[in-house]
């Protein structure tokens, strides 16, 4: 058993140590020392404070990200759109704070509410398109991507900093103090990383043993003997792109809402999301779920990783982008399993002459 | 008969488990209509595959013109001057007649096709052939008929001396059909040689020069179509085997369960896949419908399980009707479907044999509640479908595509009678099984059967539909043509097979 | 009555619309062999990098003229690129979506690691730029307005493609395995290299695409900024709203970049331009939602081919 878990993670094994590989790459290639920013990124993300609050903070919308990648994709179908529905999960979340003021507890959870539901809602457009329309959701995933990013922008322009209860000279919406998430004790961050983990668990639980999950992953597998035993694979791709679209919403609410290292404000949505359309969260959520090999569990500690190299990178003096790079790496090899096997194997080697 | 142009000599090809060809003889003359007739599972279709270098041959030699050649792939098979009009066409639907005649064999000057040379030379074979087509036509605008002529041109334009036309009517109306058989008179005039692969008794007659009957992997027997009528040619292509033994009770039809009247359906390759065919299916029989494949059996089945729309005629079990159901709704009453290809239709392959047996099911209280499955209760049930029919698993938790076709099988059939269906619809329920596994699955036809369900038996294999068949049905162009009951000689149904209409 | 605007909204408009023309005609080429290059960002942010890199290189030697080597320059990176990401596909049968996202993600982090390490922080080359054809003064406002090579080839592309794809074999070829790979194959078409050559002249025009934003129009690639003017996915856009056919889709492609002129021609606000710039992606959507049953897209686009 324990054998059989090693063996299925040794692709992603290997697509993460060509991703590390080729950024020491190009950073020898720079006449600097992997070995050492490697170890300063480490270090620093998982000794200090500073460095632990920031790897958790990326974690949840990491493993959120990859959820609504990946359940979707158990029905078969692409949904590249996870950062749109992140996007105006959040400023959904964002505008009911500022314009309906409701009492604590009720006021956050209203706010978390809208964001799933907008997140839904988005996600819904390309499920149908799909379905009813034979319109790819690998395409209008992308569309409605842009489409979200400058509505979002839109509204936090003119609508939200107008609104907003603190005027700020960075563009952004301080929340009031009883719509926000609750911070985690030590760390400086908010308790999204646990409700992260959570809806992991559960979207385990949801695939593997109920109902609803299995007609999704039936769908995926083999559409036409389940429409041949009454599943309507039309309606259950759409179910589970809205229930991806959701996840997704969640994740931009928790980016929003969440105080503490440097959140609670608007404008951190823009850092996360809006800005960096391929770096933003939703990409990242992609690749953390391929090397998951799309399973929900598994995605938690692929989360980790990818959480700890955007973390450290501050501490290593490096900017951001070489991560990125990385991950476009680490993504080609975990498309072709084959790659992998390729590099590890003789049988391979015939292969390329 | 003229020189030789072909001759295939102790052909031998085997795929796991089965002897498709066994020491196959074949010798075509030089211009003349070679037919080759035989029902499905014949080995038709594997002979002329691997004379066009789509299989490889395990023993036997082919000769062109007296010398021996090895063809190793279709480029050989089109370099020796042999040419495949398949059943399935294989034209792109937005390239035009004439593209789709040139493709692969342009001619052309620096890389640009050179247009003036290709359109005279596929005039010269349209004029030669006597075909009449529009060569600026998007292909996917053609009617069948004209798509079957792109396609005999293209074999003609890589310069094919033997053309071999595989069931070249199956989707052609009288009339296409009858074009048909003018060009292929002109053709053979002109010298070509033209190996003609049928199950249509009227068509073999017509068409050919001699006439090679195979059945299961052999020839049957090769003769001149001037000696040949229809009795000779039905009895060669439909022998028996030993009749299998079933345990059959007294035939007692009860309550009719399935009443199917006037029932159309529209296809993807023919306007009207089911042309107003009615019949019945009662409790405690097995209906079968017999036919040659392609006849309107899937639309059939479709229509009935709601996983099509018919565009007319009414289907109804019992007194409901259903032809505007989902297909949830029909299983809901108490209907077992056990579709044509397990590996495609029936079971999904990524699935556990524990999951693949509540499919369709999960929402059942047995199996779940409030949307949370049981897991103990599913995996009981399918430790009892293993055991109760014989299912060779190395467990419940193994994926069904690690399965044997026959243990595959045996699991569809298990789930479908455990819902103890009033009607059991078996769709080639045995096609590709091993021995005991085909003996296996038509026992429990029978048994269910004799335990009052009506049983609705779909089947290609006329074997299957003689041994276990109350009443068969035979399907014909989208009609049934005739009804037979248990006992009709084999030459009745290997006329009807073919498409001659009971005297 | 005064028309400035209007011949501010053309000039512009024109101006937006070459990259997005030049890429749109490239993965017009590639998806027509059933080939869906979702890595069209990296497809050309790399070569324009390229562009910018050999434009500095060659300066020295060539004068005004080392612009004309990061044309050169910018076309063989984005063949290269191509040909790795469809080789990988066909014959090793990678995900094409997959690989797509991994190239555009690689390619911001790549390009933006690069650029910080060659040039300055702000990632400001001061190339040459590709001399104009000619120029119009005073039209309006004592605009200058210049009519690039480039926008040159942007109106002549389109009946190239037209002809390369309608006329050759290869685009006989191309169109074939971009329909029914298997018919294809049964005439004896290699789907695998067909589906090659088609990536790779489409990632060509890509890099060209991207070239124009690095040596010609506006030659500043900074980092942060460079996804938001590398019109990828307006391209990507503009192939699905244009139809497939190469003059649609030019025309297409002309409207999308007049649409992004709206912004400053208009002089709206910075807030409502956000949603000038959506309108082609809500186009697109909408046309994929309306007439995806009258749209023709390749049949076997996206869908991997595999030898039996």
């Amino acid at each position: 058993m324990l054998t059989g878990v090693l063996k299925s993670a040794v692709p992603s094994l290997v697509a993460l140590a060509l991703g590390l590989l080729v950024a020491s790459a190009v950073m020898l290639a720079f006449g600097e020392d992997p070995v050492g920013i490697f170890s300063a990124l480490f270090r620093g993300a998982l000794t200090t404070q500073f460095g632990q609050s920031s790897v958790l903070n990326y974690m949840y919308s990491y493993i959120l990200l990859a959820l609504a990648f990946l359940l979707p994709g158990k029905a078969g179908i692409w949904n590249i759109g996870g950062q749109g529905q992140a996007i105006l999960g959040g400023v959904a979340a964002a505008l009911l704070v500022e314009f309906v003021a409701l009492p604590p507890v009720v006021w956050p959870l209203a706010a978390i509410v809208v964001a799933i539901l907008t997140g839904a809602a988005w996600a819904a457009i390309c499920g149908l398109l799909e379905a009813y329309r034979n319109a790819s959701a690998i395409v209008t995933t992308i569309m409605t991507n842009f489409i979200a990013a400058n509505l979002a922008t839109f509204i936090l322009y003119y609508v939200l900093i107008p609104k907003a209860h603190v005027p700020s000279f960075y563009n952004e919406v301080d929340f009031p103090a009883g719509a926000t998430l609750l911070t985690l004790p030590y760390f400086t961050t908010s308790i999204m990383i646990i409700v992260a983990v959570l809806v992991a668990v559960g979207t385990a639980f949801f695939l593997s043993r109920t109902t609803l999950g299995y007609k999704i992953r039936a769908t995926g597998l083999g559409s036409r003997p389940a429409e041949s035993k009454g599943i309507n694979p039309r309606t259950t791709k759409v179910i589970a792109m809205i229930i991806g679209g959701g996840i997704a919403g969640l994740a931009g609410a928790g980016a929003v809402m969440s105080v503490g290292h440097g959140c609670g404000t608007v404008a951190c949505y823009q850092d996360g999301f809006a800005s960096g359309w391929f770096g933003g969260f939703g990409f990242a959520g992609i690749a953390v779920a391929l090397v998951a090999v799309n399973d929900p569990l598994a995605s938690i500690f692929s989360a980790v990783f990818f959480s700890i190299l955007a973390a450290g990178m501050p501490f290593a003096y490096q900017n951001i982008y070489i991560v990125w790079a990385m991950q476009g790496i680490i993504i080609i090899f975990m498309a072709a399993p084959e790659l992998s096997r390729m590099i590890l194997t003789q049988r391979g080697k015939r292969k390329w002459t | 008969m003229n020189e030789t142009m072909l001759r295939m000599a102790g052909i031998r090809k085997t795929f796991p488990g089965v002897v498709a060809l066994d020491g196959v003889d074949l010798t075509v003359g030089q211009g003349e209509v070679m037919g080759i007739l035989g029902e499905n599972g014949a080995g038709k279709s594997t002979l002329m595959n691997i004379l066009y270098g789509l299989y490889t041959m395990d023993a036997g030699t082919i000769e062109m013109q007296g010398k021996k050649v090895h063809i190793r792939n279709s480029a050989d098979a089109i370099g020796l001057g042999l040419g495949m009009v398949h059943q399935a066409f294989t034209l792109v639907p937005n390239l035009t007649v004439m593209e789709n005649i040139i493709l692969g064999s342009e001619p052309s000057r620096a890389g640009v096709v050179d247009r003036g040379r290709a359109r005279a030379q596929v005039l010269a074979l349209v004029k030669q052939v006597g075909l009449d087509i529009d060569l600026d036509t998007m292909a996917e605008d053609l009617p069948t008929g004209f798509k079957q002529r792109v396609e005999i041109l293209k074999a003609l334009h890589r310069g094919a001396k033997v053309l071999i036309l595989d069931e070249p009517t199956a989707v052609l109306t009288p009339i296409e059909a009858e074009e048909l058989f003018k060009s292929v008179r002109r053709l053979t005039q002109g010298g070509s040689t033209v190996i003609f692969i049928t199950h249509k008794l009227k068509e073999v007659m017509a068409i050919t020069n001699r006439i090679t009957i195979m059945r299961r992997g052999k020839v049957v027997t090769t003769l001149d179509t001037k000696d040949a009528n229809f009795d000779v040619l039905a009895n060669a292509m439909v022998g028996r085997q030993v009749q299998r033994k079933f345990n059959f009770g007294p035939y007692k039809p009860g309550e009719l369960l399935l009443q199917v009247e006037g029932l159309r359906a529209a296809s993807k390759h023919k306007t009207e896949a089911l042309d107003g065919l009615s019949f019945s299916v009662n409790a405690g029989e097995i209906v079968g419908v017999a036919g040659v494949e392609g006849n309107g059996q899937t639309e059939l089945v479709e229509c009935i399980m709601g996983l099509m729309k018919p565009t007319g005629g009414a289907i109804r079990l019992g007194t409901k009707l259903i032809n505007k159901l989902p297909t949830s709704e029909v299983l809901k009453l108490s209907v077992g479907h056990v579709p044509e290809d397990r590996a495609l239709n029936g079971l999904i392959l990524d699935f556990s044999v524990a999951e693949n047996v509540v499919l369709g099911a999960t929402e059942s209280t047995d199996f779940s509640r409030r949307g949370v499955m049981a897991p103990r209760k599913i995996r009981d049930f399918a430790r009892k479908i293993v055991k109760l029919f014989n299912v060779s698993a190395a467990g419940i938790d193994v994926k069904a595509r690690n399965l044997s076709g026959g243990n595959q099988q045996k699991i569809i059939v298990g789930r479908e009678l455990a819902g103890q269906p009033h009607l059991l619809i078996a769709h080639q329920p045995t096609r590709g099984l091993d021995v005991a596994s085909t003996e296996y699955i038509q026992s429990l036809l029978v048994d269910s059967r004799n335990a009052g369900r009506g049983v609705l038996l779909v089947s290609a294999d006329f074997d299957e539909i003689l041994d276990l068949s109350d009443r068969i049905l035979v399907l014909y162009e989208g009609k049934i043509i005739g009804e037979l009951n248990r006992g009709a000689g084999i030459g009745e149904l290997g006329r009807l097979l073919g498409g001659i209409a009971a005297k | 009555m005064d028309l400035t605007w209007l011949i501010l909204l053309a000039a512009f408009g024109l101006e937006n619309a070459v990259p997005i023309g030049l890429a749109a005609q490239g993965e017009l080429i590639t998806e027509k062999s059933g080939i869906l290059n979702i890595g069209i960002y990296g497809g050309m942010a790399i070569p324009a990098f390229a562009a910018a890199a050999a434009d500095l290189a060659f300066g020295p030697v060539l004068g005004g003229g080392s612009a004309y080597m990061g044309l050169l320059a910018a076309m063989a990176t984005g063949a290269g690129l191509n040909f790795v990401f469809a080789y990988l596909s066909t014959k090793i049968h990678i995900d094409q979506v997959i690989a797509g996202i991994g190239i555009n993600i690689f390619a911001v982090g790549i390009t933006a690691v690069f650029l910080q390490r060659y040039y300055t922080v702000d990632g400001t080359p001061n190339g040459n730029t590709v001399a104009p054809l000619f120029s119009i003064t005073g039209l309006a406002q004592n605009l200058r307005i210049s009519i690039s090579p480039l926008m040159a080839a942007m109106f002549l592309l389109p009946i190239l493609v037209y002809l390369f794809l309608g006329r050759t074999k290869l685009g006989l070829h191309i169109r074939a395995v971009g329909e029914n790979p298997k018919a294809a194959e049964a005439a004896g078409v290699d789907v695998a290299w067909v589906r090659i050559a088609a990536t790779a002249i489409g990632g060509m025009l890509l890099g060209l695409g991207g070239a124009y934003l690095t040596v010609d129009f506006n030659p500043n690639f900074v980092p942060d900024y460079a996804q938001a003017i590398f019109p990828a996915f307006i391209a990507l856009a503009a192939v699905i709203a244009g139809g497939w056919k190469p003059g649609y889709v030019l025309a297409v492609s002309i409207l999308f970049g007049v649409t992004e002129a709206l912004r400053p021609v208009l002089a709206v606000s910075s807030a409502q331009g956000y949603l000038f710039t959506t309108l082609p992606y809500i186009v697109t959507v909408i046309v994929l939602g309306i007439a995806s049953k009258r749209l023709r897209p390749p049949a076997a686009l996206a869908l991997p081919y595999k030898k039996e």
